[in-house]
């Protein structure tokens, strides 16, 4: 059989449009509530998505001191969202942002096996390790941890939660009324991990997760985040918007990983795909251009200084970007801005239009089109070798959603691109994914 | 004579270690039992169903006999199955942070359109310490109260520093939130490892919304420990005591009262319950649970449906409680509680026959409080 997509759903409040609240489909003031992600969760399921994710802020998004006008950057608990879609979904994945640098191993293991358990196997993990130097001072801490520092407590923690996850052997709930015994003492293994960061005695208080682990998700692109994602991930949310970027990203994780141990075919890489949808491009191309008009380009400055970490609301909006300067402020620089600067520099963008390439989708890959040309772009990313299928990212809710599940899915099952209905009912089902062995 | 409040405690099979023993409903770490109370409970009008055991140093040590879903995934899932009942979920303010805590609930919050409350867990840093392999961050009991008080303090102070106003919505100007009206808290208290006169210093503001209730509900218990008592009362929205009869509960409700004045307060009961449909019936059940394992601790009632309702209105009357918190012995007794006695306190106007709000707060009859950042600069 040809392989075929996986997709995900990234939830947000609105849309990843930063201006998509403002579209007059939307209502912002009913973003927020279980029946809007409840709604969207339903209709992704209608679509026959593999999971829906949410990410993670642990700081208000802030511009010199005071949160950002113009955005909906409310940002709720990811945790929350998942195990609220949980029980009124029957077969979507969920996936769920938590930081290491700013938790104990003990607590998420536990969360996460519930939310397993709850959602009798469809949860996922997106580890992260918290790039916003902010969090800092809303957790008692001075200084934020240095990136290397926070890959190695990351890798730590993740290994207490597997760990943990794999005390209780897979038949050790025994559940027998007639004698009384609810588990079988000799088949849970308390851990005693004494390490840099952590020191975990015990074993879990719940059996092992109905998929044994939680599947493990990442997306960061950085050298450290791509050697971690060769160790840990089977998923990963990637943020290349060019198919050779992002070939080379998906090839770059794959060939680090026979040395943990691992099959490449074992990691489904899915770029982040904000499509805006016509039914003549001509069409699309107008949506595309109404939403971008309602982006205030104070916003999109702000989005491109934070990305950028270059403060560039002192240069005129229609010169071109200073990409030696921002070169030259010699930040470290992640992959995607990286390509952003190159590709301004190449093609002789302003301020104002990378500001606008930001804002409308956080500097993800976007597609504007038809459905079919649409359908053309994602079988060409999949058939090169570029992902294994995208975490779709509508440019304002329910409305894009929508019209993403009535017509572009159809098309892709059309094409045998995409399941028609799900075959099994876990996450590691719908992905592909083995079940782990316990790891003792 | 004021209105009587119920609220159920929902933990695994029940609160009796043998429930998992006796319970026809789904054995296992699975939400269905659960979600099948929680329904029920909703339609018998309780006001809040509780989520999360306090920390038991003793639990697991020997024999396992409860499967303890973690009560914050587990409260966000009865979100979607319930739409007018509080829900209530432990979260322990030991080892960890007050901006998980006030972002999380300020989340189950807006998801459940205002029907939380975190029941604020202390006094466990003892049992969890060798999970987390530091020891408990501080030593008497008057530290420990100190740096829970300031814990919750910070938790408050996060969930306004929205104002209500903040969220401006306004899309002609595009202005989604008023950014003056979103406040840095700037508390500073202390760093990690470091004692300032305080335990933690945070920034803030919180990147959520001012929850709908304003702030969720504060329940905690009420401490074993007299001297933490003037903490509790002056710090929670509803308090959980654990007397083994009338006259000392009615006791400890006065001295709450009399702590808490001129703050509203909520003073329930904690009561394990085993229902029969005879008297005999259920003696009969209680002590085929107890032969299997010894029963838990507390005011216990075994009797009929309707023998408890004469105890609800009982403790009513005598002014022993605002309310109380049902513990089944065995989940499944929920069925006969809800169908059953609910329906006769009902009838004879012990308790409410429907929602009149749509808060937790509502149905406790708590106003919903300004944020303390209105106004200001």
């Amino acid at each position: 059989m040809t392989r075929q997509l996986h997709l995900g759903l990234f939830t947000y409040p609105g849309g990843h449009h930063i201006a998509g609240w403002r579209h007059p489909a939307v209502n912002p003031a009913e973003t927020i509530g279980i029946d809007y992600y409840g709604r969207l969760a339903r209709t992704a399921e209608r679509g026959k998505f593999d999971l829906l994710f949410v990410g993670d802020m642990l700081a208000a998004r802030e511009r010199d001191g005071k949160v950002i006008r113009e955005g909906g950057l409310n940002n709720i608990d990811s945790i929350s969202i998942c195990s609220a879609i949980s029980a009124v979904t029957e077969c979507l994945g969920m996936v769920a942002t938590l930081s290491t640098t700013y938790n104990e191993p003990y607590f998420i293991a536990e969360r996460f096996a519930s939310l397993d358990h709850i959602s009798r196997g469809r949860a996922g993990w997106n580890v992260v390790t918290t790039s916003n130097d902010d969090a800092a001072y809303n957790f008692s801490r001075k200084t934020h941890m240095e990136k290397t520092l926070r890959y190695e407590r990351a890798k730590e923690f993740v290994d207490v939660c597997t760990a943990l996850w794999d005390s209780w052997d897979d038949d050790a709930l025994v559940a027998d009324a007639r004698s009384g015994v609810l588990a079988d003492r000799d088949k849970i293994h308390p851990i005693d991990h004494r390490g840099r960061f952590f020191s975990v005695r015990g074993a879990s208080q719940l059996p092992r997760p109905p998929q044994g682990w939680p599947v493990l998700v990442q997306a960061g692109g950085s050298p450290a985040g791509i050697e971690f994602a060769a160790m840990i991930s089977e998923a990963i949310f990637a943020a290349q918007s060019k198919l050779d970027e992002a070939r080379a990203f998906r090839a770059a994780v794959q060939e680090r990983m026979p040395k943990y141990g691992r099959s490449p075919d074992s990691v489904k890489v899915l770029p982040g795909l904000s499509p805006i949808l016509g039914s003549t491009e001509a069409e699309a191309r107008r949506k595309d251009a109404e939403l971008d008009e309602l982006i205030l380009p104070s916003v999109g400055v702000w989005m491109l200084s934070d990305l950028m970490r270059f403060r560039l609301y002192d240069y005129a909006l229609d010169a071109a970007l200073p990409v030696d300067d921002i070169r030259a402020s010699g930040r470290a620089f992640t992959p995607r801005v990286v390509s952003l600067l190159d590709h301004a520099e190449r093609v002789g963008l302003t301020v104002r239009d990378c500001a606008t390439l930001v804002a409308k989708s956080r500097s993800h890959g976007t597609f504007v089109g038809t459905v079919e040309q649409l359908a053309d772009h994602m079988q060409l990313w999949l058939e090169s070798g570029a992902c294994d299928g995208f975490n779709i990212m509508p440019a304002y809710f329910p409305d894009e959603l929508d019209l993403f599940v009535d017509a572009a899915v159809p098309e892709l099952q059309r094409r045998g691109l995409f399941r028609r209905d799900y075959a099994g009912t876990t996450l590691r089902d719908h992905l592909g994914l083995a079940r782990p062995l316990p790891r003792r | 004579m004021s209105a009587l409040h119920l609220t159920v405690s929902l933990a695994g099979s029940g609160y009796h270690p043998a429930a998992w023993r006796v319970s026809r409903l789904p054995i296992g770490p699975n939400a269905a039992a659960i979600q099948f109370a929680a329904r029920a409970a909703e339609s018998g009008k309780l006001d809040a169903m509780l989520l999360g055991l306090p920390v038991d140093a003793s639990a697991g040590a020997d024999k396992v006999n409860a499967l303890p879903l973690d009560p914050l995934p587990l409260l966000g899932s009865l979100i979607g199955v319930t739409r007018r009942i509080g829900i209530a979920a432990a979260w322990t303010v030991d080892y960890t942070e007050p901006f998980h805590v006030a972002r999380v609930f300020a989340s189950l919050d807006h998801l459940s359109y205002g029907r939380t409350a975190w029941i604020a867990d202390m006094f466990g840093a003892e049992a969890l310490a060798p999970r987390i392999g530091r020891p408990p961050q501080t030593g008497d009991m008057a530290e420990y109260c100190e740096r829970a008080g300031e814990f919750i303090d910070v938790v408050k102070k996060l969930w306004d520093s929205w104002e209500d106003a903040a969220l401006a919505l306004d899309k002609a100007s595009g202005t989604f939130v008023e950014p003056d009206r979103v406040h840095p808290i700037h508390h500073e208290g202390g760093h990690e490892g470091g004692h300032e006169g305080g335990f933690f210093t945070v920034r803030g503001p919180l990147n959520v919304p001012r929850p709908p209730q304003g702030n969720p509900l504060v329940i905690l218990h009420d401490p074993t420990n007299p001297d933490a008592r003037p903490f509790a009362a002056a710090t929670a929205d509803v308090i959980l005591t654990s007397c083994d009869s009338l006259p000392r509960a009615r006791e400890r409700y006065c001295e709450l009262q009399a702590l808490a004045s001129p703050r509203p307060l909520r003073v329930l009961a904690n009561i394990g319950v085993t229902l029969g449909d005879t008297e005999a019936a259920a003696q009969r059940r209680a002590a085929e649970l107890d032969a299997m394992a010894p029963p838990p601790a507390g005011l216990r009632f075994v009797g009929t449906p309707e023998q408890l309702v004469e105890l609800l209105g009982l403790w009513q009357r005598e002014g022993a409680c605002d309310g109380l918190n049902v513990l089944p012995a065995v989940l499944d007794d929920i069925e006969p509680f809800i169908e059953q006695a609910i329906p006769l306190a009902q009838r004879g106007g012990l308790f409410r026959s429907d929602y009149t709000g749509a808060s937790l707060r509502e149905h406790f009859g708590l106003t919903r409080p300004a944020s303390r950042y209105e106004g200001a600069a």
